[in-house]
């Protein structure tokens, strides 16, 4: 039973690492698209895609 | 070269991002399925044995990504070109997260198997010396005081950190060790149940997928913080916008004038 709990804490910290750093970059992206439509004056928009 | 710029260009798109995120997605489900639930558990370790499906792919990523950092690094310090920095700086953020992971997820195996948390065995040492270069790497990001001197200064510890890798992988052969020997990746054929080994690839190809998506969406975090810093830096300052005070006429000295 002890077993069990190693496996839900080793793969549930696998998935809230993978989820917690996806959220921190798509947090920074927001942040920088601010900063950028603030200092520019222009609207925001939803891009920043590879261009 | 120019294909890996192709490669770059090609996702960088939000399609193509929408495209591996799915693909994430899938391949990490189908690990947790086939790792959990199909491959039978190991006969003398038990159920904890399936750790190894995570902890193995984390360790792998965390060797690629270093490996992407040292090739960004070789291709920054001949080029000069900055894009090479951001991919360098991408990965390493990632390889930096996959090897605290592998880092857990080896002392939450180790625990039951072993009967400790911790060991200063030389594949977990040379594994936290791997961290901490690459810990340093990021932080001394900040302290250099301009672009191209920052990229120029993480690209030779980018060179010179991945010395460790080989390092890392070849410690359990060059000293004694508590930690396995390698399975997979020796001469000959693995010594792995084929199932199991087979759980063992899609976890692998799973994560990597996840790498893939990972370092496209912190290339185009990257190129938004670049531009916002570049537009930071091109805004006139407030003392340089603010209306200069008109000069003051000489005032005679002593204070009131008398007519």
């Amino acid at each position: 039973m002890h077993d069990i709990g190693y496996l839900v804490a080793g793969y549930g910290v696998t998935a809230a690492a993978l989820a917690w750093y996806r959220w921190r970059l798509a947090r920074r992206g927001r942040r920088a698209r601010h900063l950028i439509a603030t200092l520019s004056g222009r609207p925001m928009r939803g891009g920043g895609n590879g261009r | 070269m120019k294909v890996l710029d192709r490669l770059l260009v090609t996702v960088g798109t939000r399609r193509a991002q929408r495209v591996l995120g799915w693909l994430t997605l899938l391949g990490l489900a189908a690990t947790a399925v086939f790792a959990l639930a199909v491959v039978p558990a190991d006969a003398e370790q038990g159920d904890v044995q399936r750790l190894m499906y995570v902890h193995v792919p984390a360790a792998w990523l965390a060797f690629l990504s270093f490996g992407v950092v040292f090739l960004a690094s070789v291709a920054y310090l001949r080029t000069g070109r900055i894009r090479w920095d951001r991919v360098a700086v991408a990965s390493a953020e990632i390889g930096v997260l996959f090897c605290v992971l592998t880092l857990i997820l080896g002392s939450l195996w180790g625990r039951p198997v072993w009967g400790t948390w911790w060991t200063w065995d030389p594949r977990l040492t040379t594994t936290v010396v791997l961290l901490l270069i690459y810990v340093g790497y990021l932080s001394l990001r900040n302290v250099a005081d301009s672009p191209s001197r920052r990229a120029h200064w993480s690209a030779v510890v980018g060179v010179v950190g991945f010395v460790d890798v080989p390092i890392v992988h070849m410690s359990v052969v060059w000293w004694r060790s508590l930690h396995q020997e390698a399975t997979v990746i020796r001469p000959g054929t693995p010594t792995m149940d084929p199932s199991m080994l087979a759980a063992l690839l899609l976890g692998t190809v799973a994560f990597s997928v996840a790498y893939g998506y990972l370092m496209a969406v912190r290339l185009r975090v990257g190129r938004l913080e670049d531009h916002a810093a570049s537009t930071v830096m091109s805004r006139p300052s407030p003392r340089a916008r603010a209306p200069r005070p008109a000069p003051a006429s000489p005032q005679p000295v002593g204070g009131e004038r008398h007519a």
